[in-house]
């Protein structure tokens, strides 16, 4: 596994998942280690939340790479069936994983609302956790959207022109979308502002983490794909990370009761670390639409790297949507 | 080209309303309350000193609080828990009946309670009973050590029975992994 093929290869989906994992777990322990719950339900909440987060994102990343790709091109170049065929298993698998995960994550979540360990769960906890309280509801709609985004590419794959890309790529966001609407955001002053604000958020970064991702995988090796597809979603991008830093900074400023509570509480911490994540994608992405103009090979790797920090920026929001 | 131009032009839009019209779905669907609540005030207040026990004690907090999730103790100076075990959530507060008091002290009210974020908050609120109360020590539960040196709850009481969720969750994850498997398989042969 040479270093290359770990931030643009076959190992860099791989590498990424246990990123944003390992974060995560890491910045939950952090800020939550003094709360009655224990260790093992901490980390266990932070992991399937943010391998949720991943697998949700590559749902919409694939999604948006099997809408984008054909658009372009009048002439469809021959290796794009088989690019959209690929993209669709890639898409049952990743469905897959995102519904075995969220359906963990429920096991942890109800330990940790009855404050024992995830061995001593029972079946009827599960179901009081899923129908009384929001969040539960909330992952339940997180799994049926997983079940659609992977039955529609299961149909594209017996039938590609069964189901429309776009619909693979509403099902994904929807799912992504569904965790976020049914947590912290329920809490703020200006509640319908809040739940407005955390959907753009997460909307944004998951079409813009994704995207990117997916692109750099699929399209990269492929000159004259990529060579269509790039600048379309180099535009996109621009416009994504404009909607996630203002919505960040919207949420944030309706969440923290106070500006000094942005050094005090865990909470405010872990917004200041992704607030410097995004700075420096917001870099990363600018030099490498620079480079774009001049040379294709360096800004893959710019691109490996910069996906590589945003699996960090996305564990560090996982462990957010845990804080206090 | 154009042709293929209209097209995304008409389907990104298309795409928006459909989001932006499920979320206000779900906006309207999803239940507005606080996460992470924080108390907001008890009855008796905390610090407060009472001459008379209460029959009841009472825990308001800054959101609604879900039901059957709630733990609360009332230990006593005496180290016994003075709760009668009748526990009411209505809204953003949370009654718990009490057991006649024993002797002057220290009470110290634990709970633990479950925002709609599925997240626990638990603390805890002490007050002074000024007189002895009625209450004899034997109709008190004997609270457990761990519940003497913990005030605050850190578990919802164990219900009986239940069978445990691992397995199902295990037969879970195999069978999703089994469908994706025959879903790919599907897909080569197609």
């Amino acid at each position: 596994m040479s270093v290359r093929s770990a931030v643009t290869g076959t190992w860099a989906p791989a590498v990424w998942t246990v990123l944003a994992l390992a974060v995560a777990v890491l910045a939950a322990v952090l800020t939550g280690g003094l709360t009655a719950t224990p260790l093992s339900v901490l980390a266990g909440v932070a992991a399937t939340r943010a391998g949720a987060d991943v697998a949700g994102v590559a749902c919409v990343g694939l999604g948006l790479a099997a809408t984008l790709l054909p658009l372009g091109h009048s002439r469809p170049p021959r290796e794009l069936p088989g690019v959209l065929a690929t993209t669709d298993r890639a898409t049952v698998a990743a469905a897959g994983a995102w519904l075995a995960i969220v359906v963990l994550g429920l096991a942890f979540r109800t330990a940790e609302a009855f404050g024992r360990p995830v061995s001593g769960v029972g079946v009827a906890q599960v179901a009081a956790f899923t129908t009384q309280v929001a969040a539960g509801r909330g992952i339940l709609l997180t799994a049926a959207c997983a079940v659609a985004t992977g039955a529609c590419a299961a149909a594209r794959l017996v039938r590609p022109d069964a189901v429309a890309p776009r619909i693979v790529l509403v099902c994904a966001l929807l799912g992504v979308l569904t965790p976020a609407v049914t947590g912290h955001a329920g809490t703020a002053p200006d509640h319908q502002l809040a739940v407005v604000t955390v959907a753009l958020h997460v909307a944004g970064a998951a079409l813009w983490v994704g995207g990117l991702a997916a692109v750099l995988l699929l399209a990269a090796p492929r000159p004259r794909l990529l060579d269509a597809v790039l600048p379309r979603f180099s535009t996109l991008a621009g416009g994504c990370l404009a909607a996630v830093a203002i919505s960040g900074v919207l949420n944030a400023a309706l969440r923290l009761p106070s500006a000094a509570a942005l050094v005090t509480s865990g909470y405010g911490l872990l917004v200041i670390a992704k607030a410097v994540c995004v700075t420096g994608l917001a870099g990363l992405g600018g030099l490498a639409r620079r480079r774009l103009r001049e040379g294709r090979l360096p800004v893959l790797r710019w691109a490996g790297a910069e996906v590589a920090l945003m699996a960090v920026t996305l564990g560090l929001a996982a462990a957010l949507t845990q804080a206090a | 080209m154009s042709r293929i131009h209209l097209r995304f032009r008409t389907v990104a839009p298309r795409v928006l309303a459909l989001v932006v019209a499920t979320v206000t779905a779900l906006l309207l669907g999803s239940a507005p309350a606080w996460a992470h609540s924080q108390l907001d005030s008890s009855d008796p207040a905390n610090g407060s000193s009472v001459a008379t026990p209460p029959a009841s004690i009472s825990l308001t907090f800054d959101e609604d609080v879900q039901a059957g999730f709630s733990t609360v103790t009332l230990i006593g100076p005496d180290g016994k828990d003075y709760h009668d075990g009748t526990v009411t959530e209505k809204d953003q507060t949370i009654t718990v009946g009490a057991l006649p008091l024993g002797p002057a002290g220290s009470y110290q009210i634990g709970y633990r309670v479950v925002s709609a974020d599925g997240h626990p908050v638990s603390g805890k609120v002490s007050f002074t009973l000024t007189t002895a109360g009625s209450g004899s020590a034997a109709a008190a539960v004997p609270a457990s050590a761990s519940a003497q040196a913990a005030v605050v709850p850190s578990a919802v009481p164990a219900e009986s029975g239940g069978a445990p969720v691992w397995p199902w969750i295990a037969g879970a994850v195999v069978l999703v992994a089994a469908g994706v498997g025959l879903a790919l398989r599907l897909g080569r042969s197609a």
